[in-house]
């Protein structure tokens, strides 16, 4: 009996300290996260910059989109990626052996002929089939690659060696870019004096019930649909407070691979992105990071908290739990990757807080949410619940959770206030208080399939079906 | 939120948490949130009114200001311009809306916006109002302010409203800790003396971004008094970026007679001048200086050698084909595939080859 009663007290005592340290994580991230917002906007304010916008020494961009039976709208996202508020770019389109029409709509449309072109491979990848560039000069920045499909890690691993710029921008095709997007992102590549930025990012929006003109977003609205909305304080949540926070620590691990620049040399040195995870983005981040510790070069991942980049969320829960599940298997994948720098103080902030943060906070808390949830429901069946003190400790966890929502809507509205009309402030804060009871379980079981799907060693990305965004003709 | 089911945990029978974690804290703790919840919803009403109210009020000041910034920019004599100051309307606004912060900030905001896109004689009236309600004055005190974006905003304006007056006390702060003062007194200072105010090279020791040379060097590019006796000091200067401005300088006004002390720089310890200076020399290239970069090429590490090669392709000759023919030997792939573009370029340029266009038999 001893020895269960202390395998149960190290058991109860362990979630207690590491509830408590999540709970101190949480404060700790609120509290540091709004002197850096404050002060980027004030830094922001002093930035003009329609400087980078004409000038010969802005930082040289290669954007790369990888497209795959994008057919139906490819022809209007590369336009909108022509016509971007930036001077010294080009974009490289990479047709990741789509099966429909695509690179065919890319040809006629743009006038395209295949060119005989020689390129460094320094990052291995599937055999590219050719190389196409427009005969209009006016179309003179875009470059559409056609390769064997090999997924998107390996359709920006051919589009990083194809670059002849210095950064690296990776889009999502399918993304709506802010008129300054680039802009903004580039400018932290030059905004440093002793430390390397190697990689910029910006905080991605959800675009669901905005209104679209021209492949601009022309209103903003708060998502109609339940799903979105959720998604959308989930996010306003994770840009503005956690990233915030990582990026003052400059122990940011994660840049969304909606949207994101790089430096092209350290993104080779590093040995470009990892074709067999799923969670190619973080993945990369973390070996970027890791390649400029271990070589002792003083570096920096540079963020953002403008709304650069707006994108669809799932509107339904089988896309959504799709991409929880995929989102998890490539958080562990990349965990077990790197699990060298585990608690390593040889990689500063990286090894003692961020990776360890990432491993009990993001990896391990669905595992324990779900196990947490069945010990329950198993001690409610034999009557072993102390039903007064659950209920005390229920109401203290949802009053928190509800109080952190609260307090990412507030710095919402105080910063960026991207939704004008009061009512939907008042949805946003109605979707705090239902958020823990629907849409947060159904996030925790996503990623218990996640794991499950690992388990199994199901490398699928999951095919991610999208409604398109509501279109506004012209004026 | 994670949180939220972890904490089931720790409820069941055991009496464990108990020990650390009284009931009475749970309730005290949830009393608390609720509190905070509810306040902070309240101030979110409360600000959202607050903030519409303001943006009304701040149209509102806008329509009057900018009525009454029309009327001054049209006048074509102090003495117009001090009749428009005795109308009654504006009296009310000087009287009314002047004394309040809100109402200074908007029309200084106002005044630097329209200044910024005026010339000649209606920027003129602009500067003249500024000095005529003591904004200058304003600005002035705003400078000792231990806030780094007040102080950084107060030089702007200045500069702005070409304030040349306060050149020493903005000159002073070329040098300050905060990147952000530094960068506005340099762009001040540059603003108001031109190539002139670059004097600050010669003593600046903290660093100048990059961003901070790219809009000094747009800055300059709307200048045309231009004085270069300083520029071999700056190319020697201890603080590396003073010397990496420096080379742009060179770079982008072409200014040949410095070839010999940009070649110099070559050796420089910091890596990201010898680059520069690679850069700088295809701009002012003479007909030894692809010769010259064949020697160096040796003696420098990689990403340079990169560099040579790229700048090679401008200023290369068939007289390097033999130096380039025995890079082909080199095992790095870089190397020899950019080394193969360059041989591309020398031996065909007639072709008009695009470098990035070459042959897949090339390598």
């Amino acid at each position: 009996m001893n020895i269960l009663h202390s395998i149960e007290s190290l058991f109860v005592y362990g979630i207690f300290i590491y509830s408590a340290v999540l709970i101190c994580f949480y404060i700790f991230i609120a509290v540091y996260s709004v002197g850096e917002t404050r002060q980027y906007m004030l830094r922001s304010s002093f930035t003009d910059y329609t400087l980078l916008a004409s000038s010969e020494h802005a930082p040289s961009l290669s954007i790369i989109a990888p497209a795959y039976n994008e057919a139906a709208t490819i022809i209007d996202n590369v336009r909108s990626l022509l016509s971007i508020y930036y001077n010294n770019f080009e974009v490289i389109i990479v047709n990741d052996g789509s099966k429909d029409a695509s690179l065919q709509k890319l040809i006629d449309e743009y006038d395209l002929v295949k060119e005989p072109h020689y390129f460094e491979q320094p990052i291995k990848t599937k055999a590219v089939r050719g190389i196409y560039k427009s005969k209009n000069p006016v179309y003179k920045k875009l470059i559409v690659v056609d390769k064997e499909n090999g997924g998107k890690a390996d359709a920006l691993n051919v589009g990083t060696n194809i670059a002849t710029n210095q950064y690296i921008v990776c889009i999502d095709v399918d993304c709506i870019l802010e008129q300054d997007a680039m802009l903004k992102l580039a400018k932290p590549f030059l905004d440093t004096d002793n430390v390397r930025v190697i990689a910029t990012g910006g905080v991605v929006r959800i675009a669901n019930s905005c209104e679209v003109r021209d492949g601009k977003i022309a209103k903003v609205h708060l998502p109609k649909q339940f799903l979105p909305r959720m998604q959308t304080l989930e996010y306003i949540r994770a840009f503005l407070l956690g990233r915030m926070a990582w990026s003052r620590l400059n122990g940011l691990l994660l840049i969304s691979g909606a949207f994101g620049a790089f430096d092209r040399d350290i993104v080779i040195k590093a040995g470009g992105y990892d074709h067999t995870t799923v969670g190619e983005d973080m993945e990369l981040v973390v070996r970027m990071r890791r390649y400029m510790e271990e070589n002792k070069i003083p570096y920096k991942v540079a963020y953002i908290p403008d709304p650069l980049c707006w994108t669809e969320a799932p509107a339904s829960f089988k896309i959504l739990g799709r991409q929880r599940n995929r989102w998890t298997r490539g958080t562990i994948e990349t965990l077990k990757m790197h699990r060298v720098m585990f608690f390593n103080k040889k990689y500063g902030v990286l090894g003692l807080l961020s990776y360890p943060y990432w491993f009990f906070f993001e990896l391990l808390a669905p595992v324990i949410e779900f196990l947490g949830f069945i010990f329950f429901i198993l001690m409610a069946l034999f009557g072993l619940i102390n039903w007064s003190f659950f209920l005390a400790l229920f109401a203290f966890v949802y009053t928190f959770a509800v109080l952190y929502s609260v307090y990412a809507i507030l710095i919402e509205v105080m910063t960026y206030n991207q939704y004008k009309k009061r009512r939907e402030i008042f949805m946003l804060l109605l979707t705090a208080i239902v958020e823990p009871f629907v849409f947060h379980p159904f996030v925790v079981w996503s990623a218990i399939r996640g794991n499950i799907d690992l388990l199994r060693k199901k490398n699928a990305w999951g095919e991610m079906s999208r409604q398109g965004f509501a279109t506004k003709p012209a004026a | 939120m994670r949180l939220y089911i972890a904490g089931i945990w720790w409820h069941n029978t055991s009496a464990v948490p108990d020990i650390f974690i009284p009931k009475s804290f749970l309730f005290e703790s949830t009393f608390l949130f609720a509190v905070a919840i509810f306040s902070l919803l309240s101030f979110i009403i409360f600000y959202l009114m607050r903030y519409i109210s303001y943006t009304a009020k701040r149209k509102h000041l806008s329509s009057i200001y900018s009525s009454f910034i029309s009327e001054i920019i049209l006048c074509e004599t102090e003495e117009e311009l001090m009749q428009v100051m005795q109308q009654s309307y504006i009296q009310t606004i000087i009287y009314k809306w002047l004394s309040r912060p809100i109402g200074k900030r908007l029309l200084l905001k106002n005044l630097i916006k329209i200044h910024r896109n005026m010339s000649g004689s209606a920027a003129g009236n602009i500067r003249w109002l500024y000095m005529h309600l003591a904004l200058d004055q304003d600005s002035v005190k705003r400078l000792s302010s231990p806030k780094w974006h007040i102080k950084a905003k107060a030089i702007q304006e200045l500069a702005e409203m070409k304030q040349e007056k306060y050149i020493s006390k903005i000159y002073r702060e070329t040098n300050n800790k905060n990147v952000y003062i530094r960068t506005e007194a340099q762009v001040a200072v540059v603003k108001l003396t031109g190539f002139e105010g670059l004097r600050f090279l010669n003593v600046v020791s903290q660093p100048i971004t990059q961003w901070q040379q790219l809009s000094l060097l747009q800055l300059l590019s709307l200048k045309n008094k231009f004085q270069w006796d300083k520029l071999p000091g700056w190319l020697k200067s201890k603080n590396e970026t003073v010397v990496e401005f420096a080379l742009r300088l060179v770079e982008k006004y072409q200014r040949y007679e410095f070839h010999n002390e940009v070649v110099y720089c070559l050796e420089h310890p910091s890596a990201l001048i010898r680059k520069q200076s690679i850069y700088t020399l295809k701009e002012i290239s003479q007909p030894h200086t692809a010769h010259l970069l064949e020697h160096y090429f040796l003696m420098s590490e990689k990403e340079e050698q990169l560099c040579i090669l790229e700048v090679m392709q401008a200023i290369g000759t068939k007289e390097q084909l033999p130096f380039l023919n025995s890079l082909l030997a080199m095992e790095d792939a870089s190397i020899q595939y950019r080394t193969h573009k360059v041989i591309r370029q020398i031996s065909v340029p007639d072709l008009g080859y695009d470098t990035d266009k070459i042959s897949g038999e090339a390598a």
